[in-house]
């Protein structure tokens, strides 16, 4: 079923191959700027120069101009460069978003869960903003660093190759002590992150447990381990930060301003009375080399970046690889719409199966419930007939059918389903519920909205029908559920699967979504399969299925059952403890 | 910033913070007269004075090592202020909230609270020990530059005085704009990835009701239209990223133009060289001013944690009487109370009724009728604006927390359990619980049988938040506490919406059991709590709308007598019943 994908060895590269072309550009275009933007700094040293020999000499104004038209240059090509990179950015969030939302389409329903919701919106929200920060600013940022003390260097070496090798110094220095300050860090980095989490869930015990602890008055007792955390957090803290900063200190000075300066003052000086280099020659150093520092800032802030990048590029890959269900190649239509398990066996992992050997049969134009405490594997067993995941063992037909040889499309043509999660999309109440026949005229879905008895509702709505859920629309969760009902009369299945809505808030709305079902249910001819809850609710089945941790442990007409001195006698009185409960 | 950041310390150690501002601006000062001595060496390199030059290089070298030091033990102060704050902020608040009213502890509240204790905290102590160093230099260098240039020359250093508030006021503009434009990409890509989620979560729907194309195409064009939004918004994006780079730029190619357009033509060797001596000054004088702008952006983001931490410190306690008073006995009454949250609509009008000691009062009502906010009132999660309730016809104001927590326990729909083991949650009602007391709730709570199924019982631990546990063992938790705290008022919700039908009998079982002898409000859901009720209130948009026993309100046939047909039809619905 799932087609395997050998994890990628580079994740960022291939994620951000369709616009590596326009991020070579950007940041080649970004690299020129950045030793365009130099110029005026080059040619003042020219200028000055020329001054000292002669103070009137009319050649400096064109210098000048030239620097300021190649500076005008520099900033032209960086600002293409940034629109170049924003576009590379746009198209790439494009792509992205509809590369996941393709795998969606074809990830087996049963993937579809709370966790994966929040992965899905990590990859979309957190993770392509960070490939953001990368594409758009990033890769551009660090081309640039890296040019201009290239480009300031290869100047000065021309300028005076010893003074510039001797202003190379600091840069060896300072990585060696920036190594070895990051070396133990890693180590406590780990340590770091443990007693973060530490902290962390000591406040949140603190934060999320205060009510309980106040209404049983014992406020002090959470707050001594809330302070003992907060403790230990600041001593690991202090112990880790403080013997760093004197190195810290260091490497930051080392690479400053100040230090350059003394570099370039004393053996400038020295040179100078070598007789080794002009005066003159000082002033491009002290003009061009004092800045070297900066460039080291952004790099060392974008490696950060790179960093974050390479993780969320991790996990937008493992999004791009949700397993894929195949549609069948030879579709077979099913004939009739008897279903029918054998032996079906399923686990969500190997060692943990939530169904064993069910085997059952659903006749057209009966109702079978679905009975069983709660983890029994009733809602398993429901959605693995509308193929939310497919069985590890065993067989399920519709219409003598394997369900896997079934095209989609028909499959959810032919059954349907009213479920406790309610999902309606942004869209108008009008296209919820007819979004299994888009074209439905409006007197059809009104008809369905009616039988599902929320038509008064929707009608009070600001504009009706075309009120956009979530928007104008605010329905309160029973009224959801009956437009999902609506949903479904529309639909009109030949299969219908139901999940028991227990209470609603509301008493009225809880009835008016079981009078709805009833409808729904009693309508016409159906295969009708039930999740009940109160075993009141399904008492006229034609058929009841017990299950007990996975497996079918009895089945019949309740009359049958109830005699049986077996799981659903207990469940029944479970529910129906006597009544002598008046005080 | 300095005063609010002072604030959070305690007054002893407020001195650290001033000491530290000294220290910094000390530090800033001295790097920029480091730096000035380029002038003076400069020139007496370019006019070939060697024994100035060597002067000046041993002036600039004392400088240097001084500023140094000077550097590093700022940095010291700055990270002895961040110790500190990172211990007290997070006491204080601790301290602070601890006598905060049950009623401040919303979902949004608590959010921020854990938000602030664990983030905040760490954002606020980064401003001494790094930004707010990086802010203060980056403003005070330039401006001793400035100085220096106004004692060598008036006319350059008038013009750079002049251009730092331009420059300033361009990157307020700029970041203004850039703000906005953030704000506007940042809406576009939430209301994109909220889509995202929605096709995600909508899946199963899609897919079974949406015919094979229709839907998903909807969604592809969505997608489009969303990706051209955005492109829309770069003309937003890209000029405060482009500005932001050319400001700096500009200036520095005009001041140093005018220093050309100075020095052109002066024949006086000395003027001339300490005119091109000042070349490298105004670089360094510009390049930290572009930098401002992203200080004060980070500055922001610390500032908007400080707001979060004043909220929180602001809030205020309820007032605790000097001297508590102990209820006479267990009565409930409420007196004409009404009471609104925050955002000002009421939710309880004029609500008067008593309970006397030992008789069950039942709240019926729709959802929204102000039911829970009755017994959270009771509980004093807050106190209401007007009106009065009193236990014992003591007021809850003058009856103190203490006297208060043990006259009431209650059970409410969200059974906090802290990790530990099930023990120790049980027994926080009674620390001094022996563990036959233990067992004997257990057995009333059914909690017994989950004590039993657990593999180490009483010391099985429920992990962070009771999440080991399932929805309908919490709630029997949280009945065992009840039951052992043994108070004589007992406030209850029913709600049991959430558990399955044979959790829900098991737990009506228990209630009727922790009833007895009690004087109790519950928020009713089971058929047998509300007909055996002494009285039900049924409440609709925040009035006692009817009163009366189970039959007398039958009997005059109004809105309860239809809200309990409802409730019996849907408690005794049949599927296939027509």
């Amino acid at each position: 079923m799932a087609d395997p994908v050998p994890p990628d060895p580079n994740p960022m590269a291939s994620l951000l191959r369709p616009v590596r072309g326009r991020l070579i550009l950007a940041a080649s275009l970004q690299v020129v700027a950045s030793v365009l933007v130099l110029s005026p700094l080059i040619t003042s040293s020219v200028i000055a120069r020329r001054l000292l020999e002669d103070p009137a000499d009319p050649g400096i104004w064109p210098i000048l101009l030239l620097g300021s038209m190649l500076l005008g240059v520099g900033l032209a090509l960086r600002g293409i460069a940034d629109l170049v990179a924003h576009l590379a950015d746009n198209a790439l969030t494009l792509i992205l978003r509809r590369r996941v939302a393709d795998r969606l389409r074809n990830a087996p329903l049963g993937w579809f869960t709370d966790t994966t919701a929040g992965q899905v919106k990590q990859g979309m929200q957190d993770d392509v903003g960070a490939l953001h920060h990368l594409v758009a600013h990033s890769y551009s940022e660090v081309a640039g660093a890296i040019a201009t003390p290239i480009a300031a260097y290869g100047y000065l070496f021309l300028v005076d190759w010893r003074l510039a090798s001797i202003l190379l110094i600091p840069i060896p220095v300072f990585v060696l002590v920036y190594r070895r300050m990051m070396a133990g860090s890693k180590q406590k980095m780990g340590e770091y992150g443990r007693v973060l989490a530490d902290i962390n869930s000591s406040v949140v015990e603190f934060v999320d447990g205060i009510p309980v602890v106040k209404t049983f008055g014992q406020t002090g007792r959470a707050h001594a381990a809330y302070r003992a955390a907060v403790k230990r957090f600041t001593a690991f803290f202090l112990g880790w930060a403080r013997p760093l900063i004197a190195p810290e200190t260091l490497s930051n000075q080392l690479v400053a301003p100040a230090a350059l300066l003394a570099l370039t003052l004393l053996f400038g000086t020295g040179f100078v009375e070598l007789g080794w280099m002009d005066a003159i020659d000082l002033l491009p150093f002290a003009l061009v080399a004092l800045g070297l520092g900066g460039p080291i800032g952004v790099l060392t802030s974008n490696l950060l970046a790179l960093q974050m990048g390479q993780a969320a590029a991790a996990r937008l890959n493992a999004l791009l690889q949700i397993e894929q269900v195949q549609e069948p190649p030879a579709p077979v239509s099913p004939s009739g719409t008897r279903i029918e398990l054998e032996r079906v066996s399923f686990g969500y992992d190997a060692d943990r199966k939530v169904l064993h050997d069910i085997t059952a049969t659903f006749e057209p134009g009966t109702v079978t419930a679905i009975v069983g405490a709660s983890g029994s594997g009733k809602s398993t067993l429901a959605r693995l007939m509308l193929r939310y995941a497919d069985p590890s063992a065993g067989q399920i037909r519709l219409g003598g059918v394997p369900l896997h040889k079934i095209a989609s499309a028909e499959l959810f043509r032919t059954v349907g389903f009213v479920f406790q999660d309610v999902r309606l999309i942004r869209a108008s109440i009008a296209e919820n519920i007819a979004l299994a026949r888009p074209n439905a005229a409006r007197t059809d879905i009104e008809k369905a909205a009616t039988a599902a008895n929320i038509h008064e509702r929707l009608l009070r709505l600001a504009r009706g029908y075309d009120s956009v859920y979530s928007e104008d629309a605010m329905l309160s969760g029973g009224e959801a559920q009956r437009v999902s009902i609506a949903r479904a009369f529309l639909l009109d299945p030949d299969v219908l699967i139901l999940d028991e809505a227990t209470s609603a808030s509301d008493a009225e709305s809880e009835h008016a979504i079981q009078m709805a079902l009833s409808t729904l249910v009693t309508q016409r001819s159906r295969t009708v399969i039930v999740i009940a809850h109160r075993l009141d609710t399904i008492r006229d089945a034609d058929q009841i299925l017990v299950l007990e941790q996975g497996r079918i442990v009895e089945r019949g007409r309740h009359d049958e059952l109830l005699r049986n001195d077996g799981a659903y006698q207990r469940l029944w009185h479970a529910q129906h403890r006597p009544e002598g409960r008046v005080r | 910033m300095i005063r609010r950041l002072a604030r959070y310390l305690d007054p002893e150690d407020a001195v650290l913070i001033s000491r530290y501002f000294r220290w910094t601006i000390v530090s800033s000062i001295l790097q920029g007269v480091t730096l000035a001595f380029i002038i003076p060496v400069l020139r007496a390199v370019l006019t070939g004075d060697t024994t100035a030059t060597a002067g000046w290089l041993v002036g600039f070298c004392i400088a240097a090592v001084v500023s140094w030091r000077v550097e590093y033990l700022a940095t010291l102060k700055g990270f002895d202020t961040a110790g500190e704050l990172l211990t007290t902020l997070r006491y204080r608040i601790g301290d602070h909230v601890a006598a905060l009213p049950l009623g401040w502890f919303t979902p949004a509240n608590t959010s921020t609270l854990g938000l602030t204790l664990s983030k905040g905290v760490m954002d606020i102590l980064a401003l001494p020990a790094r930004q707010l160093t990086a802010l203060i230099k980056s403003i005070v260098i330039p401006l001793v530059l400035i100085a220096v240039l106004l004692g060598v020359d008036h006319r350059i250093g008038l013009i750079a005085l002049a251009a730092v508030p331009a420059v300033g006021a361009l990157y307020w503009w700029v970041g203004r704009l850039g703000r906005r434009a953030d704000a506007a990409v940042n809406r576009a890509t939430a209301d994109a990835s909220d889509r995202m989620v929605e096709f995600a979560q909508a899946q199963p729907v899609l897919r079974t009701f949406g015919r094979a194309g229709s839907a998903t195409d909807h969604f592809d064009r969505a997608l489009q239209e969303q990706a051209r939004t955005e492109r829309r918004h770069l003309w937003l994006v890209l000029p405060p990223v482009i500005l932001n780079g050319m400001v700096v730029r500009l200036t520095l190619l005009g001041l140093l133009s005018t220093v050309i357009a100075f020095a052109a033509g002066v024949t006086d060797a000395l003027a001339l060289a300490t005119l091109l001596a000042t070349l490298p000054i105004i670089n360094r004088l510009v390049t930290p001013l572009g930098e401002v702008a992203g200080h004060a952006t980070v500055i922001r983001v610390a500032a908007a944690q400080m707001d979060a931490v004043d909220q929180i410190l602001d809030a205020e306690p309820l007032p605790e009487p000097a001297m508590p008073r102990r209820p006479s006995d267990a009565t409930i009454a409420f007196e004409n109370v009404s009471f609104a949250y925050d955002t000002g609509t009421p939710v309880l009008s004029d609500i008067s009724f008593t309970v006397p000691q030992g008789s069950t009062t039942a709240i019926v009502g729709p959802s929204g009728s102000g039911k829970s906010t009755i017994i959270r009132l009771a509980a004093r999660f807050f106190d209401p604006q007007n009106g009065e309730i009193r236990i014992g016809s003591t007021p809850l104001p003058l009856i103190g927390a203490e006297n208060l927590h043990h006259m009431v326990a209650p059970v409410f729909q969200d059974n906090y359990l802290f990790s530990g083991t099930l023990a120790d949650n049980v027994r926080i009602a009674r620390p001094d619980a022996t563990d036959a007391d233990l067992d004997a709730v257990a057995r009333h709570a059914g909690l017994a049988e989950v004590v039993t199924a657990l593999p180490e019982g009483w010391n099985s631990h429920v992990g962070e938040g009771g999440t080991r546990l399932s929805g309908g063992e919490r709630q029997r938790v949280a009945i065992a506490r009840a039951f052992l705290k043994d108070a004589p008022i007992l406030l209850l919700d029913e709600a049991t919406g959430s558990l399955d039908a044979e959790n829900q009998q098991a737990l009506a079982t228990a209630i009727d059991g922790l009833r007895r002898h009690k004087t109790v409000i519950v928020i009713a859901h089971q058929l047998t709590t509300i007909t055996t009720a002494d009285e039900i209130l049924f409440l609709e948009g925040g009035r006692i709308v009817e009163r009366g026993t189970h039959q007398e309100l039958l009997t005059i046939n109004q809105r309860y007598a239809s809200h309990w047909r409802a409730l019996n039809a849907a408690r005794t619905w049949r599927l296939l019943e027509q």
